[in-house]
Order: C-alpha cells, then sequence, then structure tokens
C-alpha cells in the first residue's frame, strides 16, 4: 500500500564535514493521520518537517507526499511554529489571508474573491473561539489568542498536510489545554494530516494516533507507538492508567535515545 | 488628577528647558560683561535677526531648497540601494566596505571636487545634502530588511512564494520603520550638508550669510544665523518624526 506521505531512507546535512542531521531516516503516514513526533533537542524532528514541505532537498533518500516526490514547496501544506510570527502592521483578519494571496491558485483570484474569503476567515475564527478580533492587530491579542491565530492561518487555504513545531511551547499550562481541545476538535472536524513536532510528551500522546520517537543525532525515528485511545478525547484522560503507562513507556524511550 | 499635572509637566518640559536655557545665557552676559563681538546676549541676537529678517527669510528658504532636493535624491537613491543591498548577500558583500569607506571621508573635503566640476551655487550644496544623508537610509533600510524572521520566511516559502513575494509582503513592509526612522536623521544630516557646501563655495543661504556676516563683524547675524539653523533643524525632525509616527504607528505599539 501507498502511504500519503512516505519518507524513505532519507539523510541529511547542513555542513560538510559535520555528522547528518539526519541519516537513514524513514516516516510513513496516512491520509488524515495525525502524528506526533518527539525526541531530544537537536535530533532533526524540524529538518523532517522541512523535508515534507519542500523547503530542503535531502541528500540521500526520497521524500513523497501525495504520490508526488517533494522536489519544491507544493504550497499544500500549513505551517504553525511556537512563535506565532504574525505580521504586525496587518489585522488578524489580513494576516489570516496571506497564504492566499500566495498559495496557488487562489493569488492570481485573490482580488475578485476578497470578500468571500474574508468570510470564510472569520468563520474559522470563530470555530477557534476568536468572533471579535478580526480587526485587531496582532499586538493587541494574548499570547494564546495569537497562537489560535497562527493555526488559523496554517489551516485557510485548506492544505493536506498540516505542521506544527512546538505550536504551543510558549504558553501557560491552563492556555496550553485549551489549544489542545482546539486543535483537537478542528481535527476531528476536518481531518488533515497532521505532523506534530513537540517536547511535551503528555501533550503528544493526548492529540496523536501514533507517536514516534527519535534517536540523538544523526536522527532517525527509532520507536513508534501506537496511542489507542476513542476519538474525540477527553482532557481527563491524561489522568488514566493506560494513558500514564504509555507517557512512561515514552520516557523511557527517550531517557534511553538521550544516553545513546 | 495627579497623572493628568504629571502628563502636562511632560509636554511643558521642552518649552521651559529652552527658556530656561535663554535665560540663563542672558543673565551670564549681562552680569559677566561679555562683550558683544564675543558672545550677544540672546535678546541681542533676536534684535539682530529682526534688523535683518528679509535676508534672513530669503537664505533660509535657500538653504531649505538645496536640503530638500538632496535629501529628496538621497531617500530615492538610499531606499533603492537599501533594497538592492537587502536582496543580494553578494551585492551587500560587495558593496559594504565601499560605502563605509565613502561614508568615512568627512563631506567638506568633497565640497572643493564639487565645485571643481559644478562651480558656486545651488549644485554643490544640493550634492553635499545628498552625498550626507544618503548612508544612515540605505543601512537602515538593509537592516530592516535583513530582520525578516525566518520562520515567516518558511511560512510563505512552503506556500510556494517566490523571493520577490516574501520582499513585497514582508521584507518592505517590515523594514518600513527602520526607513522612516532613518529619515529623521538623514534630514538634519542633509541640512548640516547643504550649510557646510553653502559656507564654503556659495553666494546664497544661511551658511553664505554667516559667512559674510563673520567678515563684515556682524557677530550677533553670526549667531542669528546660528539660531535659525537650528529652528529649522528641529521643525525639520519634527516633520519626519510625526510622519513616522503615523506610518508606522505598529511599531510604537509598546510606547502607547
Amino acid at each position: 500500500m501507498t502511504h500519503f506521505v512516505d519518507i524513505d531512507e532519507v539523510s541529511v546535512s547542513y555542513t560538510l564535514g559535520e555528522p547528518p542531521v539526519l541519516e537513514g531516516a524513514s516516516l510513513q503516514m496516512s491520509r488524515g493521520e495525525f502524528v506526533a513526533l518527539v525526541g531530544p533537542s537537536g535530533c532533526g524532528k524540524s529538518t523532517f518537517m522541512k523535508l515534507m514541505s519542500g523547503l530542503l532537498q535531502a541528500d540521500q533518500g526520497s521524500v513523497v507526499v501525495a504520490n508526488q516526490e517533494v522536489t519544491r514547496p507544493l504550497g499544500n501544506v500549513g505551517m504553525a511554529f511556537q512563535n506565532s510570527v504574525m505580521l504586525p502592521w496587518r489585522t488578524t483578519l489580513n494576516n489570516l489571508l496571506l497564504p492566499l494571496e500566495i498559495v496557488r491558485p487562489h493569488r492570481e483570484t485573490f482580488r475578485q474573491k476578497r470578500e468571500a474569503h474574508a468570510n470564510k476567515a472569520i468563520e474559522l475564527l470563530s470555530s477557534v473561539g476568536l468572533e471579535d478580533v478580526s480587526e485587531k492587530y496582532p499586538w493587541e491579542l494574548s499570547g494564546g489568542m495569537r497562537q489560535r491565530a497562527s493555526l488559523c492561518r496554517a489551516l485557510i487555504h485548506e492544505p493536506e498536510v498540516l505542521m506544527l513545531d512546538e505550536p504551543f511551547g510558549a504558553l501557560d499550562a491552563f492556555t496550553r489545554e485549551e489549544l489542545w481541545c482546539v486543535l483537537r476538535d478542528l481535527w476531528q472536524e476536518r481531518k488533515f494530516t497532521v505532523l506534530l513536532v513537540t517536547h511535551d510528551l503528555i501533550e503528544s500522546a493526548f492529540l496523536a494516533d501514533r507517536v514516534l520517537v527519535m534517536s540523538n543525532r544523526p536522527g532517525r525515528v527509532i520507536m513508534e507507538l501506537e496511542i489507542p485511545f476513542e476519538r474525540p478525547r477527553d482532557l481527563d484522560i491524561r489522568f488514566e492508567k493506560e494513558f500514564v503507562d504509555i507517557v512512561h513507556q515514552l520516557r523511557d524511550q527517550i531517557r534511553t535515545a538521550r544516553a545513546a | 488628577m495627579e497623572l493628568m499635572r504629571k502628563r502636562n509637566l511632560e509636554r511643558l518640559a521642552p518649552w521651559f528647558v529652552t527658556v530656561l536655557m535663554f535665560l540663563i545665557w542672558e543673565i551670564i552676559c549681562r552680569l559677566g560683561g561679555i562683550p558683544e563681538y564675543f558672545l550677544p546676549a540672546p535678546t541681542v541676537i533676536f534684535d539682530a535677526m529682526l534688523t535683518f529678517h528679509e535676508a534672513l527669510i530669503e537664505d533660509s528658504l535657500y538653504t531649505l531648497l538645496s536640503t530638500s532636493l538632496g535629501f529628496g535624491i538621497a531617500v530615492v537613491f538610499g531606499l533603492l540601494l537599501g533594497l538592492l543591498i537587502g536582496w543580494s548577500k553578494t551585492i551587500y558583500r560587495g558593496l559594504y566596505p565601499v560605502m563605509v569607506g565613502f561614508n568615512s571621508v568627512p563631506k567638506v573635503a568633497v565640497v572643493p571636487i564639487l565645485v571643481l566640476w559644478f562651480g558656486i551655487g545651488t549644485v554643490p550644496a544640493v550634492l553635499t545634502a545628498f552625498l550626507i544623508s544618503f548612508f544612515p537610509i540605505v543601512v537602515n533600510v538593509a537592516t530592516g530588511l535583513a530582520t525578516t524572521e525566518p520562520e515567516l520566511e518558511d511560512v510563505l516559502r512552503s506556500l510556494g512564494a517566490s523571493k520577490l513575494d516574501i520582499m513585497l509582503k514582508v521584507g518592505i513592509p517590515g523594514a518600513m520603520p527602520f526607513f522612516f526612522g532613518s529619515l529623521k536623521v538623514a534630514i538634519t544630516l542633509a541640512f548640516v550638508g547643504a550649510v557646510v557646501s553653502e559656507t564654503v563655495a556659495s553666494n546664497h543661504g544661511v551658511g553664505h550669510l554667516m559667512l559674510s556676516a563673520q567678515a563684515n563683524f556682524e557677530v550677533p547675524l553670526v549667531f542669528a544665523g546660528l539660531l535659525v539653523l537650528a529652528f529649522e533643524g528641529i521643525v525639520m525632525y519634527a516633520i519626519f518624526a510625526a510622519i513616522e509616527q503615523r506610518t508606522v504607528h505598529w511599531a510604537y505599539r509598546s510606547h502607547q
């Protein structure tokens, strides 16, 4: 069977002579799957994201997304980071519309369809609890609100793949839990394919269908764990024994990976 | 109430300091018996301003014209060169040492060359104003472009954005606070450039006026020229600071 995302035996090194960031690393995802990637810092988690989005070419191995070899950015991905990177001179609404000004085929018709796009953006904002901020500037929003808006921006052009690089890392614990639920509900509704890079094992087990653990540099996936819990999951699941066991198992794996 | 008073005090502070400065100056001149040909008192200078107001107005308009022309060229040229340097690392590497070297040359030393090429008058003043003021614009625009967040570039590139897209959507708007911030510095520099050139080689302008007043031993008029220059400098700075506030208000969010 062919996978929706198929990264096969890739190696990447940024500088000549230094050990590669990824070596013989593979990763497969089915369409609509939610995969979390955890591992020690500097193990090349973000490099995986760059490979999948076409920002980076592998030195060896192949990257295939939706039956297409990725050799350049395709535009069918959405990205969000720890830092919400909104443009301070644009209102939240106009920040959301930015991908539509860039990505094909929307960019050619952006002006004619601006109103339709704006309605869609406002709808998306309301679905994450941001009804009233579309005309506000990013610096008028709280960190959690900015991160919600950043998620919306990543989804506005209805990408097939959503890539999240520690999107909740800079938030306080309560806001983070809120946003887990926001992401959970968005995914439940739309079923896009997600690659979530995180340091937070509870986050990975709560949100993902499958958690992949990476080794120290040079990075590869050394273990994967199916998360069997039914969806949609409740926040309280985190305190159940089966859940705690899974988190412990992940923890042990990472400890071993770090020691290696 | 308390806050209001504090605000009012803050607003009045510049006027208060200015008046106080003139007052101390006046007192020192009067009580110290300082001769007029050495340091005239402010009242004497104001008197000279009234007496020679026609010449002062005419010459300062002339200086203002040279400054504006030179500054205008500097804005266009500085913006273009700054964008070019921000666009390509190679161009940046190639031009930077040349520009730093160029900027290190005292512009007063260039005036004789300009006179040699263009003769005495407006052209050297305009060119000196331009030469002295374009550098901060270039450096600021290039720096502004360099501050584009790499994550944002990744977001846009992953959507298939070209380098031009990134420049237009993110780079240039993001560099605007740097650009407008540099304008208020550049306009005062342009003013200095124009006056320097007028002092060395011109038959018009405040610089020339002060030089001839000095030759005629009209010391109060020399100081009157200085005060007019200071005043015009403040006005121009204020204008460009206001333009900056209006155009890139989002960059001042933390001060509001």
